[in-house]
């Protein structure tokens, strides 16, 4: 049997952290975690993962962007499909569309918070699906 | 009475004074008039003797110097502002016409039989005209001089210093020589001339007093309305700070709250086989709960959204019946589950300038409001229509109606309906308060019908967008 799919968590709320680590192993995912942009970092360096999910804002408000734009724009690590977890739209009152603004910033899929497993879950297997893994 | 008039602001007295002047001025033409008339009676009809040439002298006298100050008062009413120099003339002017005025008077009734003219009372006149215009001491001084006058005219024709001349035909008899007469005459006269100075200069005390009071309470209720609008704008910034405090708040549940969701829904979902039973009830029960949180700090932010609408930042040209469509297919599938029956007349191509999302959700409120609260197999219907200034929207229900004691609570924070509650335990509170805000925001207003147990139709009006 093939090896499972390495999803890498970015999230700094432990107790999302963990409900989402059981959504993940469930559906028979191997899952790695992280609570901030270094941790991240050390990760990816670690083991390259298939998957990220993050979220867009941890100790600062768009720490999750930050790190999504710097993995995008470094050769090594930007074919890796980022997932970005957000409540942006409601939080903050600005407009951030994934659909008119998602070229601003190249990622893969937005999902909003708080985060329905079954939505998680196809979301990330449709992911996976378009970059063949 | 002066610190009053120094109270007042310097064009102000000025402006009082130059009207006084001319008062007065207007007074002389019509004594003139009256002197003229007098003289042409006496002259010509009664015949009388008197001194007619010096008589008519007088008149050109008078005459010649109210020309004087007429042309003074109409050179300083022409000037745009008056100084404190122009003041002082204005002042001056009216001490020395009433001067002037009391020696031709006296002048008058000394060629006109002195003693024996009854005309001494005609003083009087001029001590009420210096009560008025004067201070008390003042008018006391003019009094003096009219006292001094009449005296020194009834003394030096007494002692025949003057010649007399007598009126012939008027009296009989010559009195300028009868000692008990002369003095009598002199002495009513004065206590005469000064009890008119002091019931006039008591007279204007008081009036002068009850200005001041008005005067002074008129500053009192600036002040108060000064404070008034500071308080105002007090409140409004506590407000404001209010409602920035209310979306912090509103911030920070989010978070926590959003986790607590995630992590009773794994819970209930990924542990099907520990989670049995009432345990499984009670994370079912605290998901509930929590999903109404949720939509309360939902309510809570755009709440304090809807009162930074006013800057109109996100304002763009909305199609009133796109944006209709929308909500009801958006709700239409809510509508079919409960057994409602939603039906519309929209008319095409209104537009209004709007926050896209604002409007949404203020028409996703009452509709979503009309359906919840309607019984099975009614009917819910929304309409729009126009004229030149608006665009009229409007939810009717058959439902369960507002009581008409719930009506001025109606789009109040956090207020719900006694029969709202009873029927439905969810429901934030907010959502009315929320689209009254909006709507306000763009300018509109709404309204509201209510029968309790009939139903309800809620009137929306927006301004449309002027071509």
């Amino acid at each position: 049997m093939a090896q499972a799919v390495c999803i890498l968590i970015v999230e700094d709320d432990a107790d999302i952290l963990e409900a989402m680590k059981i959504i993940l192993e469930d559906g028979g995912y191997a899952v790695t975690w992280a609570m901030d942009s270094a941790e991240a970092w050390q990760q990816i360096k670690e083991e390259l993962p298939d998957l990220i999910l993050m979220d867009v804002m941890m100790k600062t408000p768009d720490e999750g962007f930050q790190l999504a734009y710097q993995l995008k724009n470094d050769p090594q690590y930007s074919s890796i499909p980022i997932l970005m977890v957000t409540s942006v739209t409601q939080k903050t009152g600005f407009r951030f569309s994934p659909e008119t603004d998602g070229d601003f910033l190249p990622v893969e899929g937005f999902i909003e918070k708080p985060v329905n497993p079954q939505q998680l879950l196809s979301k990330i297997k449709q992911l996976l699906q378009k970059t063949n893994k | 009475m002066t610190d009053l008039i120094q109270q007042k602001d310097v064009s102000e007295e000025g402006a009082d004074l130059l009207q006084s002047l001319q008062w007065l001025i207007r007074l002389h033409w019509l004594a003139i008039a009256l002197i003229f008339i007098a003289i042409l009676f006496v002259q010509h009809i009664f015949g009388l003797g008197a001194a007619y040439s010096q008589l008519w002298l007088l008149t050109g006298v008078i005459l010649f110097y109210s020309m004087g100050f007429a042309v003074l008062g109409w050179y300083l009413s022409g000037l745009p502002q008056l100084n404190q120099k122009h003041i002082t003339w204005t002042r001056c002017s009216i001490f020395v016409l009433i001067v002037l005025d009391l020696i031709v008077l006296t002048l008058m009734i000394h060629y006109t039989g002195g003693a024996e003219n009854p005309l001494v009372f005609f003083y009087i006149f001029h001590m009420t005209v210096a009560g008025i215009m004067f201070s008390r001491r003042t008018a006391y001084l003019f009094s003096l001089l009219a006292v001094c006058l009449l005296g020194l005219m009834l003394s030096l024709e007494y002692f025949q210093i003057v010649p007399h001349y007598h009126m012939n035909g008027f009296l009989p008899v010559e009195l300028y020589r009868e000692g008990s007469y002369v003095l009598g005459l002199g002495i009513i006269a004065a206590i005469t001339i000064m009890a008119s100075v002091y019931l006039s200069t008591t007279i204007m005390t008081r009036l002068r007093r009850r200005e001041l009071e008005l005067e002074q309470a008129r500053q009192a209720l600036l002040e108060e309305s000064r404070s008034c609008e500071i308080s105002l704008a007090q409140l409004n910034q506590l407000h404001k700070e209010k409602s920035e405090f209310m979306r912090k708040v509103a911030h920070e549940l989010r978070a926590p709250l959003a986790a607590i969701k995630s992590c009773l829904q794994v819970a209930r979902e990924y542990y099907p086989a520990e989670l049995t039973g009432k345990p499984r009830e009670m994370i079912e029960r605290a998901e509930r709960r929590s999903d109404g949180l949720s939509a309360l700090v939902k309510d809570l932010l755009n709440l304090s959204r809807a009162t930074e609408f006013s800057l109109a930042a996100n304002f763009q040209l909305l199609q009133l019946d796109k944006l209709l469509k929308t909500v009801i297919e958006f709700c239409r599938t809510n509508a079919q589950e409960l057994g409602v029956q939603l039906e519309s007349q929209l008319a095409p191509g209104i537009e209004i300038m709007g926050d896209p999302q604002g409007i949404e959700e203020v028409f996703t409120n009452f509709l979503s409001n009309a359906i919840k609260y309607s019984p099975k197999n009614t009917r819910v219907t929304v309409t729009l229509r126009t004229d030149a200034k608006w665009a009229y929207i409007c939810f009717t229900d058959r439902g369960i109606g507002i009581g008409p004691e719930d009506m001025p609570l109606l789009f109040t924070e956090f207020f719900r309906a006694k029969n709202a509650k009873a029927l439905h335990v969810e429901g934030t509170g907010l959502g009315l308060a929320l689209s009254r805000r909006i709507v306000e925001a763009h300018g509109g207003k709404i309204s509201v019908e209510s029968t309790l147990g009939e139903g309800s139709a809620f009137k929306l009006q927006l301004p449309i967008k002027q071509a």
